[in-house]
C-alpha cells in the first residue's frame, strides 16, 4: 500500500514537470532594437498589442507578466488584465536561440474597469 | 528495505527538480480548501486513505455582490484529484499527508482570437496534523484540532507556447501557507444525528523574488452542519460555510482591491457505505451569498467525489 502511495506521488510530480525552453545564459549574438506597447495605459480587461523587434538568427521568443495575461505568442503578444491586476504591470520579453538569450521589460498601468 | 530507500530517493529527486521559481501574477490559485467535514480522525497505527476529485466552473463576474457584465473570460474551471492519506501516530494524535493534481485548470474567453488556455500539475503538499482536544464519548462529544502547513512542491511556472500562464492557471500557490483550525461534533440519538461546528484560518507567507512579489490574503471559514443517518450505510449531510478571504497584497505593500470577500455556501453531502471501511461521497457547492470586494470572477458551483478507505492496519515493529 506504502509503494502504491509513494508511486502516485513520484507519477504526480513527474507528470507536472514542463519548463520553459529559454537557455540560462546571456547571448552575445542576439539584439533587442525596440519592445514597445500599442497602450502603455489599459482599463482592466482591455487588451494592448505589445512588440519585441529584435537582431539575430532563429529566434524565439518567452513572455511573462507579473500580473495580467499575455495571449499569443511570437514577436508580438497582447496583453490584457483584469481589475486585480490594477496598477503598473511589468511585462517580461526574453528573446533567444540556442547561443543563449536576452531580455527587455515594458510597464503597462492597468486602470480600475469603472474609472474614466 | 532498499526499496524503500529507492522510492524515497526517487521522491526527493522529483521533489527538488521542480526548482521552484516564485514570479507569476495576480489573483488566487493553490489547492481548493476542503469543503467535507471529516469527522473522524484514524486511531493509532490505523490508517486511512481518500481519493477526492472535484470539478468547479466560473462563469459570472460580481461587482461586489451583483452581476456585471465583462467581456473577457467566458468560464474558468477546474478538475482536480487529491490524494489523502491520514495515519494515526498515537491515541489522540494523527498525521494527515494530501497532496493534489489539477487534471486540468482552464480559462475559455469570450474574444474568440484568444485561444483556450489550458494547466496541469501538481498542486501544493499539505502535511498537517489532527489532534483531540476534548473526547467524552459517553456525551457524544468531541473537540479536535488541525494544525498544518501547504508546501507549494507543485508547479507554478507552467509554459505553454513560451507564455509562462498567469497566477490563477497556476497549479501551485507558490506560497508556503500556514492553517489551523478546530472542530466540534455532537452526536444525537444513538449517532442518527450528528451537528457540528468548525472554524480554520489560513495564513499565506509572502512570495519575494526578482519579478514577483505578492502575498495573498489570510481566509477565514466557519461551517455549520448536520448529518443525518438514512438507513445503516447511507448518510446525508447539510453545511453552511462561510469563507471570508482578505484583500491581497502586491510589491511596496499595495493592497490589492479586487481580491477578497465573503461567501456563504451551501454545501450538501450524501455519504454511502459501500463495504466495511469503504465510504463514497458525493458532495455539491454552491454559494447562497456572495460579497467580493470590487469586481471578480465568482464561483458558479462545485462538485466533489471522495472514495475513503478506513482502518487500513499498519503493525509497527516493537523492540
Amino acid at each position: 500500500m506504502k509503494q502504491i502511495l509513494f508511486l502516485s506521488l513520484v507519477v504526480f510530480m513527474l507528470f507536472s514537470c514542463k519548463k520553459s525552453e529559454v537557455p540560462k545564459k546571456i547571448s552575445n549574438e542576439i539584439e533587442i532594437i525596440s519592445l514597445d506597447a500599442s497602450f502603455r495605459t489599459i482599463k482592466a480587461w482591455d487588451t494592448t498589442s505589445i512588440t519585441v523587434i529584435a537582431k539575430g538568427e532563429n529566434l524565439s521568443y518567452f513572455w511573462e507578466a507579473n500580473h495580467g495575461d499575455i495571449k499569443g505568442n511570437g514577436s508580438q503578444i497582447k496583453y490584457a488584465a483584469g481589475n486585480c491586476c490594477v496598477g503598473l504591470n511589468t511585462i517580461t520579453c526574453r528573446v533567444f536561440n540556442e547561443t543563449g538569450f536576452v531580455e527587455d521589460t515594458i510597464q503597462i498601468r492597468v486602470k480600475h474597469y469603472l474609472d474614466n | 528495505m532498499k526499496m524503500r530507500i529507492f522510492y524515497f530517493l526517487l521522491f526527493l529527486a522529483c521533489f527538488f527538480s521542480q526548482e521552484i521559481e516564485i514570479k507569476a501574477q495576480c489573483c488566487a490559485a493553490g489547492n481548493p480548501l476542503n469543503i467535507s467535514p471529516d469527522f473522524q480522525r484514524s486511531n493509532r497505527n490505523d490508517l486511512k486513505i481518500s481519493l477526492l476529485f472535484r470539478n468547479s466552473i466560473s462563469d459570472t463576474y460580481y461587482n461586489e455582490n451583483e452581476v456585471i457584465d465583462i467581456n473577457y473570460v467566458d468560464n474558468s474551471g477546474f478538475n482536480y484529484l487529491e490524494l489523502g492519506a491520514e495515519y494515526g501516530l498515537i491515541d489522540w494524535l494523527s498525521l494527515r499527508i494530501e497532496t493534489g493534481y489539477y487534471l486540468s485548470k482552464f480559462e475559455t474567453y469570450k474574444n474568440p482570437d484568444f485561444e483556450k488556455k489550458n494547466a496541469y500539475g501538481l498542486a501544493d503538499l499539505n502535511i498537517a496534523a489532527r489532534f483531540d482536544l476534548y473526547k467524552k464519548p459517553s456525551r457524544k462529544l468531541q473537540i479536535s484540532g488541525i494544525a498544518g502547513i501547504k508546501l507549494p512542491v507543485g508547479v507554478f511556472d507552467l509554459v505553454v507556447d513560451n507564455i509562462k500562464l498567469p497566477v490563477q492557471l497556476q497549479p501551485s500557490s507558490g506560497s508556503f501557507r500556514y492553517h489551523g483550525g478546530i472542530q466540534i461534533n455532537k452526536a444525537y440519538l444513538q449517532n442518527k444525528i450528528n451537528v457540528f461546528l468548525g472554524s480554520s484560518v489560513e495564513f499565506s507567507q509572502r512570495i519575494q523574488s526578482k519579478n514577483f512579489d505578492y502575498k495573498y490574503g489570510t481566509v477565514y471559514m466557519i461551517a455549520l452542519g448536520s448529518g443525518y443517518k438514512l438507513n445503516s450505510k447511507l448518510n446525508f449531510l447539510m453545511q453552511g460555510r462561510v469563507e471570508i478571504r482578505k484583500k491581497s497584497q502586491r510589491e511596496n505593500n499595495q493592497i490589492v482591491e479586487a481580491s477578497g470577500g465573503t461567501i456563504v455556501m451551501a454545501v450538501p453531502q450524501i455519504s454511502y457505505q459501500a463495504f466495511e471501511d469503504w465510504n463514497l461521497s458525493l458532495a455539491f457547492s454552491t454559494p447562497i451569498y456572495r460579497k467580493y470586494n470590487s469586481i471578480q470572477l465568482g464561483n458558479k458551483h462545485s462538485f466533489s467525489f471522495i472514495l475513503t478507505r478506513n482502518n487500513v492496519k499498519i503493525q509497527r515493529k516493537t523492540t
